[in-house]
């Protein structure tokens, strides 16, 4: 083919009329600035950012505003005609609600896996893929054709983080072995592979190291991601594959394939399951909207520290944390504000990060560490305030001070949090931050 | 930023969108994807806009679509950079007249960074050293991805029905 030839099939291909609802000039300025002040604020206050920017595997595309609502396109590939849309959830949650039957069933294998980590030490994390559905645990997803999961475990003693990914593919008819060697490509990639006949099937096991890209700026190349597999074959025709990779690339996994084999030994498949109704009481709309949670800081905050701190109260907003994981979780919010303390200025923050599952747990130290991200913290201390609520003090030192006074509270679903980021160590304490805290409400 | 800078960066952004969505939609297939990435190029340059000058402005852009592009084509759960060896499906029957879906399936069975190269190098318009600044390679390997990319599409032309196989890789 010749360079004419190819510009010609350029040309062809774009023949088709743009069919993608385009962000306005005003939302991606919008967008560029919050990027900027989350920068600035992460950078005032983080020594943990080194290792924060090694953008996890969870982290994809800032998509910042809406897929949908595709308008009429233009023939000239012209995106200009369609209007300006706005910006949508980070993770936003399923679109279907599944039967209770799915439910049911996804409940069950939910419950067995988070009681399997829980014997090896592990702990689901609230995650998602920044731009997808957020599922949060088992799914029945119809097109792939069984439930699936995907989230971030965390081992709260080493401090380890990986993806686990569990897929249990419905049964099918035909060979066993072909369908195991599609799913595991043992052969096709020439793997480190193990067989084994156990009492609930075939059993094959694999250790593999794939290329992932992590940080495309620095490592635009990727890295060799360890990555073990268990894949249960049972004698149904369903096929379990329990995959699981260090999370922040480079690394060894302490979780072997064989324990990842009895994880999937452990999901109760084809196994006699509730049938969940559906049930407002799960429900998080309950909670305060983004315009109380702020109107509630900025009237807890000025209360608290006198006057009128806030350089411009009127311009605080929610952004997502982006790559900035020591504030919280990957669904954690920030919404910052600029204020003056003793004549000097400083940034002022409100977190909020919803619970994984409200009113189940206790408000304990290890559920605490987990939320607050103390593994990025110089220093947290813990103490309870009542059953249901731990205070938790961070403290994030480099180049300046971050302290955080945050409170989980598990009964209402929600850990909120306010900071302070200055290079003025005195000019504020956590008795302080602890009185706006328990302003909001 | 200034308000005069600020500026200069909204009349960049209305003049350069759509020559940008066009060129990551070359290099991707998907109109939303497409999108993404130049949602994402330009946010992250509004950041650098103080630093960069308007001539180096196009250069920054399609750098961070061309390999944010490639980048999302590696980084899913179960894929894997050596499924790219495996052959196009055969050829399945008389050619359709209908050139654009030919043209959209023949370029969404390129591999991501062959199909970047020849976007960049022939609808782009830019030479062997400035594509490879661009993704980060040397210029050997520009000249092997184009030559790769070229020998791929000829063969594709030459033997295969690819109309309706989807455009997305």
């Amino acid at each position: 083919m010749k360079p004419d030839e190819m510009r010609e099939l350029f040309k062809d291909a774009l023949a088709e009329p743009v069919s993608v609802a385009c962000a306005g000039t005003d939302d991606i300025v919008a967008a560029g600035r919050r990027r900027v002040r989350r920068r600035r604020v992460a950078q005032a206050g983080s020594g943990s950012l080194a290792a924060i920017a090694a953008v996890a595997l969870f982290a994809i595309a800032p998509l910042v505003f809406a897929q949908g609502g595709a308008a009429d396109a233009t023939t000239d590939g012209a995106p200009d005609d369609v209007g300006p849309v706005g910006p949508v959830e980070v993770c936003p949650p399923p679109s279907d609600e599944p039967t209770g039957w799915q439910a049911g069933v996804a409940a069950a294998y939910d419950t067995a896996l988070t009681e399997y980590m829980a014997s090896i030490g592990g702990s689901v994390a609230d995650s998602c893929v920044q731009g997808e559905v957020n599922h949060d645990g088992f799914h029945y997803d119809e097109r792939f054709g069984g439930y699936r999961f995907a989230e971030v475990v965390v081992f709260p003693d080493s401090g380890e983080r990986v993806t686990l990914g569990v897929d249990v593919h419905d049964p099918l008819d035909g060979d066993v072995e072909a369908r195991l060697e599609e799913l595991s490509r043992c052969e096709a990639l020439d793997l480190a592979c193990g067989r084994e006949e156990v009492p609930e099937g075939s059993l094959l096991l694999v250790e593999e190291q794939r290329r992932i890209v992590i940080d495309d700026d620095e490592r635009p190349e990727g890295e060799l991601v360890p990555v073990n597999s268990a894949l249960l074959a049972l004698q149904d025709g369903t096929i379990v594959h329990v995959q699981m990779a260090v999370e922040y690339g480079p690394g060894s996994l302490s979780t072997t394939p064989e324990q990842l084999s009895s994880l999937a030994a452990a999901i109760p498949v084809a196994q006699d399951v509730p049938y969940i109704e559906e049930s407002e009481d799960t429900d998080r709309r309950a909670a305060p909207t983004d315009d109380e949670l702020i109107y509630d800081f900025v009237e807890a905050a000025s209360s608290t520290l006198g006057g009128s701190p806030f350089t411009s109260p009127d311009s605080i907003e929610f952004t997502d944390t982006g790559e900035d994981y020591h504030y919280g979780q990957d669904d954690t919010r920030v919404a910052a504000a600029e204020v003056t303390l003793n004549g000097t200025s400083a940034t002022l923050f409100l977190q909020v990060t919803p619970i994984e599952a409200p009113e189940d747990g206790a408000a304990d130290g290890i559920a605490a560490e987990h939320y607050a991200q103390c593994s990025y913290a110089a220093d947290c201390e813990y103490s309870p305030l009542d059953e249901s609520t731990e205070l938790i003090h961070r403290t994030v030192e480099d180049g300046g001070t971050e302290l955080t006074s945050l409170e989980l509270r598990s009964a209402d679903g929600w850990v909120v949090g306010v900071g302070l980021v200055t290079d003025d160590p005195a000019a504020i304490d956590f008795a302080t931050l602890d009185a706006i805290v328990a302003g909001i409400r | 930023m200034t308000p005069q800078l600020e500026a200069e960066f909204r009349e960049y952004v209305e003049a350069r969108r759509g020559a940008l969505l066009r060129t990551a939609y070359l290099m991707c297939g998907d109109w939303h994807t497409a999108e993404d990435a130049v949602q994402t190029s330009l946010i992250k340059l509004y950041g650098r806009w103080s630093k960069t000058r308007q001539e180096t402005a196009d250069a920054y852009t399609r750098r961070i679509i061309a390999n944010s592009l490639i980048d999302m084509s590696r980084r899913g759960w179960f894929r894997r950079e050596r499924s790219y060896a495996v052959p196009p499906d055969g050829p399945a029957g008389p050619s359709t007249p209908d050139d654009r879906l030919t043209a959209v399936s023949i370029l969404a069975k390129l591999p991501p960074r062959q199909r970047a190269t020849l976007v960049l190098r022939y609808w782009e318009d830019l030479s062997v050293d400035e594509t490879a600044r661009i993704l980060r390679c040397s210029t050997g390997t520009v000249k092997s991805q184009t030559a790769r990319g070229l020998q791929t599409l000829r063969d594709l032309y030459e033997n295969a029905d690819l109309a309706g196989q989807g455009a997305r890789s």
